[in-house]
């Protein structure tokens, strides 16, 4: 499903990190990368693909392959269907308080987590603003959507 | 860059948005109606454009952030002078996010929660 440097190092770190102490801050750690990413909130990300993995490419797949590259690249995410996904059991992920609070949240943090730390670190750390709203910001996350949307 | 614009994805995402027959795919397309009453019961000159129909459906948040961003980054790679430090941790930052997006969501929330919570705990 996903490929590269990324897939390595997140199997890596998923099934070297099995302590129970640190599942929380490695949730949070892998919670607020998500919000960097600026491509939905882990709740609505994770309960589209369960849809996604139970009905592909059939009407209640979000991104049904028969829909063509174009609506699974980038299609259904601009324009309103009238197909809609699928119901996928979420019941662990209602309960699952940090989830939540990210999803409550998320259009604060993927600003603050996608765009506005990118432009701070570089700004205040080598004060290269321009740089930082220009590469650290919007070169990675053009990158960012460009490359998951294929692989994912 | 061609093969992600080929003709038949191009035919098949508009047949969807603009209700027309399409011959590329078994797909049916999408019925669009009016908010209020049906295009099919509207004399032909009050029935809304397939244009209109379009603009109707766009979700313009979305499309803003996916053409803003590109867009200043493309007019970044044009105008600033890159700094090796600041590339640096461009770099770094963009692993984050695909950690976050790509190992984070799918492996924890999705996919493989049953595998990792039974070997968190």
């Amino acid at each position: 499903m996903c490929s590269g440097l990324s897939h390595f190092i997140g199997y890596h770190r998923l099934w070297s990190h099995r302590s129970y102490n640190a599942t929380i801050p490695l949730q949070v750690f892998l919670l607020a990368a998500g919000a960097s990413a600026v491509q939905g909130s882990g709740y609505w990300w994770a309960r589209s693909h369960r849809s996604h993995h139970r009905y592909t490419d059939t009407d209640l797949d979000p991104y049904n392959g028969k829909r063509g590259l174009l609506y699974t690249h980038i299609g259904w995410m601009i324009i309103k269907s009238d197909k809609h996904s699928g119901p996928s059991d979420v019941s662990d992920l209602k309960k699952d308080r940090l989830v939540q609070w990210q999803h409550r949240h998320y259009f604060p943090l993927s600003l603050f987590f996608g765009y506005a730390l990118p432009v701070l670190v570089p700004g205040l750390l080598f004060d290269d603003w321009w740089g930082g709203v220009c590469f650290s910001a919007a070169f990675r996350l053009a990158l960012a959507h460009q490359v998951s949307r294929f692989f994912c | 860059m061609l093969a992600i614009l080929n003709a038949p994805d191009i035919i098949v995402l508009l047949s969807y948005v603009l209700d027309t027959p399409c011959s590329t795919s078994d797909y049916k397309p999408l019925q669009v109606s009016l908010p209020l009453c049906p295009s099919s019961a509207l004399p032909p000159f009050l029935r809304m454009s397939s244009t209109l129909q379009l603009i109707q459906r766009i979700r313009w948040f979305n499309l803003a952030v996916l053409t803003i961003t590109p867009a200043i980054a493309a007019y970044g790679v044009c105008v600033v002078k890159a700094q090796r430090d600041t590339v640096a941790f461009a770099i770094a930052y963009y692993v984050f996010s695909m950690l976050g997006k790509n190992h984070g969501y799918p492996k924890i929330y999705s996919a493989n929660n049953y595998y990792y919570r039974s070997h968190s705990r």
